[in-house]
């Protein structure tokens, strides 16, 4: 952690102690000179970490007590409303499922605890054992700095695999740190020795037709932009000339706050995203429109060797970081308190084809005719669309085939995947044959007990692909905020993906129309010529041009490789690919896996190490 | 570049049009299964005595091809597209030209296309995005 820098809202972490006697032994790992504390009744530390005054609302009454970290549209009152009527810790579902926002909810009730994040995995909670008690804590390193753990090898060679299958991803790659699933609350015992966890969000059943779910994803949408907005000041927002930030922009003109919009044109010379953000902003003469020099725009793989604000795990997100990162301080100097993006669009309005795969066996003449738009959209072979949608296999069956094709070519065409449970994970020819064990052990162990995410394989992507984002956002919103600027992506909040989601997939999920659900959604906020586009700008020129510029990055980065000492990758074969950035393979994203985790285990390195382990 | 994330099929082809169009669709999917060289000369034979198309009737035409075809109205539906366009326009006694090349820019991206007067149709590039490999463009008659 950062000890020095003031925390600003957006970074908050902490850890949650159970009332006893024993936790003291766990709090003197916690507690540093900066850290706030929060207290049960009894003066014992509740909370223990850092927050800013403004991102924190917390309640009590006798021995309850409540606590929402993050952005929640729940005031004091509510909360100490709910502390003084509340007779049992499971009443909080209700809560946790109807206050629009992003937040951690911990509360405290005659000596138990409970925590929980947020459905969309953007907020997450693990635990571990430290100094005899179960503490809690909103991101893994911390757990793990207290401990003295070390990242477990085979954990990480499952993520390795690209892409990590559900649930792999969910799991904490520290020893003796676990992870909760976001659809879980925790529940720490009041003695501090035991652990439970209690499902409080399923995802919304599909049955709402396009015309009644659109007002409902106004509302959401409206809300998750208000709970950003309401404190007033200057806002800023990406306004990319695309259907998802162009939206977010409109709605955030109407709040009290100032905008501000930025645009990073493409530096394709085809890219049409700067004319469509300029039409944008002609509709609204309020805001002020920023517009960035494309070239000054930082490439795909900027900067890898610098990073050291990482979170607990690996993460893909260290390619794009410079990009996400680079305006953040000059929107700051023009007093901007949070940047929304509108990230997620994609995950909650454009959605996955597999659904047709159950469709095809309940409407299968209008399923055929949606199945040959998306053939012609994506290119799907007719063989491969036949074969896909005929496998019927379960989830786990699934996972646990995949460990016969890992070392496989990538498929020629995306029609497995789009139209399965996912992508069929894969280990490129760097990765050695230790790590291939170890990643077959993990999906073999995983697979014996493998639950999707739902029945159907339709609304199981589309939550893996939530899940996946957030996990990638979650870090960025913390290297935002130590950039300066605190992020914010009201797509992804709870009620927002409730309300997307609700929406049946035959209306949703469509070749001939663009995100129907979030044009239909937004008719009427945003004019109607900037619904009307169909197409979207695609970064492929930004992200070959970064690989042939940085190359030279990715050989230090292979020199002296963390992965290969530990025998994951034999780093020959990786210099020799970084010295042939054009490869045509590289086009794909076949190395990020590798370069996210070899950027990960560099960057603890770097950061400062605990001085004392459990005694 | 932009990639289409809806398929866009045109509305509003007159009737005669579309019907001229699905007669020039099959013999436009037969010749995208030939290589390069075999097309340039069919094209080339075909082309003659057509006067050079208009920047509409090219447009007409290649509208009138996604009208009728998903495949050429998908994003990868470009060289039957292109070779249905402009067949459909020597029916009516034009003739565009046909090009195939690469974009200009990274990465590497081969495509099928048509222009009139200089400029690519429906493509949503500006006029120097792609560099020209192959052409067929309308015959010069002497005295225009």
């Amino acid at each position: 952690m950062h000890e020095s820098a003031e925390p600003e809202r957006g970074d908050a972490h902490f850890a949650v102690f159970p009332d006893c006697e024993e936790a003291a032994a766990a709090v003197r790992f916690f507690r540093h000179p900066g850290t706030c504390v929060l207290t049960h009744a009894s003066g014992r530390p509740w909370l223990i970490g850092r927050w800013s005054g403004t991102e924190i609302i917390s309640a009590r009454a006798g021995t309850t007590a409540l606590a929402a970290v993050g952005w929640c549209a729940a005031d004091r009152q509510q909360l100490e409303r709910q502390a003084a009527r509340m007779r049992d810790l499971t009443e909080l579902d209700a809560l946790a499922r109807s206050v629009p926002g992003s937040f951690h909810l911990v509360a405290t009730h005659d000596g138990q605890l409970r925590m929980q994040g947020t459905a969309s995995g953007l907020r997450l909670v693990f635990h571990a054992r430290i100094g005899g008690v179960r503490v809690a804590a909103t991101s893994a390193d911390l757990l793990a700095e207290a401990l003295g753990s070390r990242p477990d090898t085979g954990r990480l060679a499952a993520r390795l695999l690209w892409p990590v299958p559900h649930p792999l991803y969910e799991t904490s790659v520290w020893q003796g740190v676990d992870a909760v699933s976001p659809e879980e609350a925790l529940f720490i015992s009041a003695d501090g020795h035991r652990v439970r966890s209690s499902r409080w969000w399923r995802p919304p059943e599909p049955t709402r037709t396009l015309a009644q779910g659109a007002p409902a994803v106004r509302t959401a949408l409206a809300e998750a932009v208000d709970v950003r907005t309401r404190p007033g000041g200057v806002v800023s927002c990406d306004l990319s000339g695309g259907l998802d930030s162009t939206s977010v922009c409109f709605l955030a003109a109407r709040s009290t706050a100032s905008v501000v919009a930025a645009t990073w044109p493409g530096r394709d010379p085809a890219d049409t995203d700067l004319a469509w953000a300029r039409q944008a902003a002609q509709h609204l003469p309020k805001v002020d429109h920023a517009v960035w020099d494309p070239d000054a725009s930082a490439l795909v793989y900027s900067d890898l060797l610098g990073i050291d604000d990482l979170l607990d795990e690996p993460t893909i997100g260290v390619m794009d970081r410079s990009r996400v990162l680079q305006h953040l301080p000059w929107l700051a100097a023009r007093r901007s308190r949070v940047h929304l993006t509108g990230i997620g669009g994609d995950h909650v309005a454009w959605c996955s084809e597999a659904y047709y795969h159950g469709l095809l066996r309940t409407r299968p003449l209008f399923a055929l005719r949606q199945l040959r738009g998306f053939r012609a959209l994506w290119n799907w072979p007719l063989g491969g669309t036949a074969r896909a949608l005929a496998d019927s296999r379960t989830y786990s069956g699934w996972l646990a085939d995949s460990v016969r094709r890992l070392r496989a070519p990538m498929p020629q065409s995306s029609v497995t995947a789009s139209l399965g449970w996912g992508m069929s994970p894969r280990l490129f020819p760097w990765m050695t044959s230790e790590t291939e064990r170890l990643a077959r052990r993990a999906l073999l162990d995983s697979a014996a007990q493998a639950e999707p995410l739902h029945a159907d394989r339709g609304m199981h992507t589309d939550l893996e692909l939530i899940r996946t984002c957030t996990r990638i956002l979650r870090q960025w919103e913390r290297m935002a905020t130590r950039a300066g600027l605190p992020m914010a992506s009201p797509y992804l909040d709870d009620r927002v993906i409730e309300a997307c989601l609700a929406v049946r997939p035959d209306e949703r999920v469509t070749p001939w129309r663009y995100k129907p659900l979030l044009s239909e959604a937004m008719r009427g906020v945003v004019p109607e010529e900037c619904l009307r586009r169909a197409n979207k700008a695609e970064a492929s020129m930004d992200a070959s041009d970064g690989l042939r510029r940085h190359r030279g990055d990715l050989m230090t980065l292979w020199t002296d490789s963390r992965l290969e000492s530990l025998g994951l990758v034999d780093g020959g074969e990786l210099r020799r690919l970084a010295q042939r950035p054009s490869a045509p393979g590289l086009r794909d994203a076949i190395l990020y896996s590798t370069v996210a985790c070899e950027v990960w285990l560099r960057s603890r390195d770097r950061a400062p190490r605990p001085g004392s382990a459990v005694g | 570049m932009t990639t289409p994330s809806a398929l866009d099929r045109p509305t509003g082809v007159p009737l005669a049009r579309r019907l001229a169009a699905r007669l020039v669709l099959v013999p436009a999917l037969m010749l995208s299964f030939l290589p390069p060289r075999h097309i340039r000369a069919v094209l080339e034979r075909v082309r003659r005595g057509a006067r050079p198309a208009t920047l509409a009737q090219a447009a007409a035409a290649r509208e009138a091809l996604c009208a009728v075809s998903l495949r050429c109205a998908g994003p990868r539906g470009c060289l039957p597209r292109s070779l249905g366009a402009a067949l459909l326009c020597r029916i009516h006694g034009a003739w565009p030209t046909w090009c195939t090349g690469v974009r200009k820019v990274p990465p590497f991206s081969a495509h099928a296309w048509i222009e009139a007067d200089g400029r690519p149709i429906g493509e949503g590039v500006p006029d120097d995005y792609f560099a020209r490999l192959v052409t067929v463009a309308p015959v010069r008659r002497a005295g225009t």
